[in-house]
């Protein structure tokens, strides 16, 4: 009984924990990413936690300044620009590290490896030579492995034993100098780094793609706020027109009621995109074309259907005596809707608002057709992420950017909407 | 008098600080920092030299074409001026949407606009488009392929065969894959495979010619080479640049968007050789002013202004890897990365066998279909080269025909 019990909790927190992590892990990955770098997002395998600094590798190859990046996942410094103009240089690993090096500091840096090269220059120029040579015969070596294995591998399907046992022998032979090359080539590596480079690190601006999101995309916060206009519009006329449909349909009794009721839902069967064609010419007749009251007015024709039912059931849930007892107390039956009903039905009200407000937030294959020059945030970042698909760190920033504010109004009302899951409370 | 002389006054203020405005719709320089790059080092000093604003807006081809053709159908023409890929050209120019720029363009006598693209840009005779930013296919290797790169291998001069060599001898070093085309439907898998069918001295897009089994032969030898993860790239460039491929052959400006991001890693070269020469499939954006316009002299400064040799280059400098079509933009580059992604797409184009989508086919999507299937089922699953397959597929691409 006891085992019974334990295994069936045990189940049941499996699956709540299964269930939180389907829900976070594209959450946390989306964050996450939002604030990598971009060589940190395409580095591989991808780091579960984006770093806080970046450490840099500083060389002088040939008079040009060869900076390497420390790559968390590989485990050892990647190459990222060779130049000889620090402006370059700055620019160029601020976009690739989000780390801003500053020139007193790279300056002192630069300072430190000439004094380190003059003491060992000659050694320096020997100890690159000497990789360079080896990794000449290395990849000679490489190759002949790579054509003796695919050899092999034919000789043994057909079963040739003398040509087997020839090739083994090469192979391994082979595979014995190829290790001494690369250990070779390892400690002469070391030591070149000992004598030939220097480190330092620098902080990282873990919300440069913020910035980089709203500094390249001109239009973004312009388009932030035209979203939340949009949104606003279509919650005020949703709840407007539907809250009194809603109202309606749960006080009064008329010929067809259920079927009027049902076929309010009808008109969020059709895709939104087939009727935005015709759409562009009746908003641009009525002037409204490009413009956020236009895009409310077509968010709210699918929303207010869904306002009806919520609120119907809302209204419905409401004893009408309550009215009628206020209306006894002397109050009109406007008031007995205001002071009474009302109130009771926020919780209602409230998860349509955020159900009209979401729905109109993330509407993006709409608003491309229905706006021209003044786009919505949704539009912009679809075509941030439609033309930066390098760029998946961007994308990320955009994206959360893109989340939050309707994460901000949710949480705003949703002490209405946790009411209204627990039950209307009279 | 006094409320007449606010009025007079008023209006005067308005028209002294209301601008004229030019709205620019694009499919080219999309990505956000190409676009920032355009609106802020090219069009800006535009709107100086002539004191007005130029709202530039990038959207796919379909898109702009809807958006105009309803502006057409209620007569409120708010585009001036669009910049459209070559396949959609003749469906402007068919709904006569654009206007001719013949009279306009034959004054122009510092600029030549590459011949390669006249039959993409002028139809009937009549130049409707003017061509600003060409493409074709450039090789991209990463650092790390190279010491599986035989000994006679030159990658400025490589050829297919050679290629197909160190790819396959990179798979089979590190145990997978290291290719990178776009396995997923409607990329652009056909134009990968164009370039070497081109070389190879192939009909493209026809399947049941020689030059077209050579290549299919050469693909079949490759059938180790591709990443095993190749069904799911729709663009070679993420897969590159976490270098997870180590090799590809694709569109010159996302080559050049990869090489831009780390040019130490990356090594870039014009296409592979075949023994027709260097294949590449190409295609060009045009520049065209739409029917309509309030601001007609305003739009034709703008193109003059776009297809300007020295602003051409300094544009396609700073955005990528595109060519700029105007013969007298070579003597603007210099020696920097990005003019020698540009320096190797020249290369292809001036030395290359090169082809271009024509506007014969009912549905160009379907024949791209053509080459994804026969790459999934030929090469990615059966791994053999069937010639009967090649040819049954030919009636597919025939059907397609207008």
């Amino acid at each position: 009984m006891k085992l019974n019990k334990i295994a069936k909790q045990t189940l049941f927190y499996i699956i709540i924990a299964g269930i939180v992590l389907v829900i976070l892990t594209p959450i946390y990955f989306l964050v996450s990413i939002s604030l990598m770098s971009d060589q940190e997002a395409y580095d591989w395998p991808t780091q579960m936690i984006p770093s806080f600094v970046n450490k840099f590798k500083l060389e002088i190859v040939n008079g040009k300044y060869l900076i390497s990046v420390f790559s968390k996942s590989k485990k050892e410094f990647s190459t990222v620009i060779e130049t000889s103009s620090f402006e370059e240089l700055q620019k160029f690993v601020r976009n690739k590290t989000n780390s801003n090096i500053k020139r007193e500091v790279f300056e002192k840096n630069v300072e430190t490896l000439k004094k380190l090269m003059k003491i060992n220059g000659i050694k320096i120029k020997d100890l690159r030579s000497r990789i360079n040579d080896l990794k000449t015969k290395l990849n000679k070596l490489t190759v002949n492995l790579v054509k003796y294995k695919s050899q092999l591998k034919k000789a043994k399907e057909f079963n040739m034993s003398s040509l087997i046992e020839e090739l083994n022998q090469s192979i391994n032979s082979i595979e014995i100098k190829k290790r001494e090359y690369e250990l070779e080539i390892s400690k002469l590596k070391t030591e070149l780094e000992k004598i030939g480079s220097i480190k330092f690190t620098v902080s990282k601006n873990l919300f440069d793609n913020y910035i980089n999101f709203f500094k390249v995309t001109s239009n973004a916060l312009p388009a932030l706020f035209r979203s939340i206009q949009v949104s606003l519009l279509t919650v005020l006329i949703s709840l407007t027109i539907g809250g009194m449909a809603g109202y309606a349909f749960a006080r009064y009794s008329f010929k067809g009621k259920n079927l009027l009721k049902l076929s309010v839902l009808f008109v969020r069967m059709f895709p939104g995109i087939s009727i935005a064609m015709p759409m562009v010419i009746i908003l641009i007749n009525m002037g409204f074309y490009d413009k956020p009251i236009g895009l409310s007015l077509v968010y709210s024709v699918g929303q207010i259907g869904m306002t009806i039912w919520i609120t119907a059931s809302i209204f419905m849930g409401i004893s009408t005596e309550l009215e009628e007892a206020a209306m006894i107390f002397g109050t009109t039956r406007f008031g007995a809707f205001f002071k009474v009903t009302l109130p009771l039905a926020l919780p209602g009200l409230a998860a349509s608002a955020m159900y009209a407000f979401i729905g109109s937030w993330s509407e993006t294959a709409q608003a491309i057709v229905l706006t021209q020059f003044n786009p919505t945030f949704p539009v912009v970042v679809y075509q941030t992420l439609v033309g930066a698909k390098g760029l998946i760190n961007l994308t990320a920033a955009g994206g959360v950017s893109l989340a939050l504010p309707a994460v901000v109004f949710t949480l705003i009302i949703r002490k209405y909407i946790l009411q209204m899951w627990g039950g209307v409370k009279v | 008098m006094r409320k007449i002389f606010v009025l007079l006054l008023t209006t005067l203020i308005i028209f002294a600080f209301s601008e004229t405005t030019l709205v620019v719709s694009s499919r080219l320089w999309t990505p956000p920092t190409e676009k920032e790059f355009i609106i802020n080092e090219i069009i800006k000093p535009f709107e100086q030299m002539y004191g007005v604003k130029v709202i530039f807006q990038t959207m796919d081809d379909e898109t702009m074409l809807k958006q105009v053709k309803i502006q057409k159908e209620t007569g409120k023409v708010t585009t001036d001026v669009v910049i459209a890929y070559a396949t959609k050209m003749p469906e402007w120019v068919k709904n006569d949407l654009v206007v001719d720029l013949t009279p306009y363009v034959s004054k122009w006598n510092d600029r030549h606009f590459s011949k390669g693209f006249d039959s993409m840009t002028v139809f009937d005779g009549k130049r409707y488009f003017l061509p600003i930013g060409a493409d074709v296919y450039l090789t991209l290797i990463n650092k790390k392929a190279l010491k599986y790169k035989p000994d006679y291998v030159e990658l400025q001069n490589i050829t297919w065969e050679q290629l197909a060599e160190w790819a396959n001898l990179v798979a089979e070093g590190e145990g997978e894959g290291k290719f990178a085309v776009t396995g997923v439907p409607m990329k652009s898998l056909i134009y990968q495979i164009g370039a070497i069918a081109l070389s190879y001295g192939a009909h493209w897009p026809n399947l049941d010619n020689p030059g077209s089994v050579a290549a299919w032969y050469l693909i079949y030898k490759m059938k180790n080479a591709f990443s095993p993860a190749v069904k799911t790239y729709d663009d070679t460039r993420p897969p590159m640049k976490r270098e997870e491929t180590w090799m590809t052959v694709a569109h010159c400006a996302r080559v050049g968007e990869v090489y831009k991001n780390n040019p130490t890693q990356f090594i870039i070269a014009p296409a592979p050789k075949g023994p027709a020469g260097i294949g590449s499939v190409a295609g060009t954006s045009g520049l065209a002013i739409v029917k309509g316009t309030k601001n007609f002299d305003l739009a034709l400064k703008f193109l003059e202004y776009m297809t300007r040799p020295d602003i051409m280059v300094k544009s396609h400098k700073g955005t990528g890897g595109f060519i700029p079509p105007v013969d007298e933009a070579v003597k603007y580059l210099g020696d920097e990365d990005q003019d020698l992604v540009i320096k190797n797409a020249i290369k292809v184009m001036n030395q290359g066998v090169l082809s271009y989508i024509a506007p014969i086919w009912k549905d160009w999507g379907q024949v791209k279909l053509v080459y994804d299937e026969l790459f999934k089922k030929m090469i990615l699953e059966e791994k053999k080269l069937d010639i009967d397959m090649l040819e049954l597929y030919q009636i597919k691409i025939d059907a397609q025909r207008k």
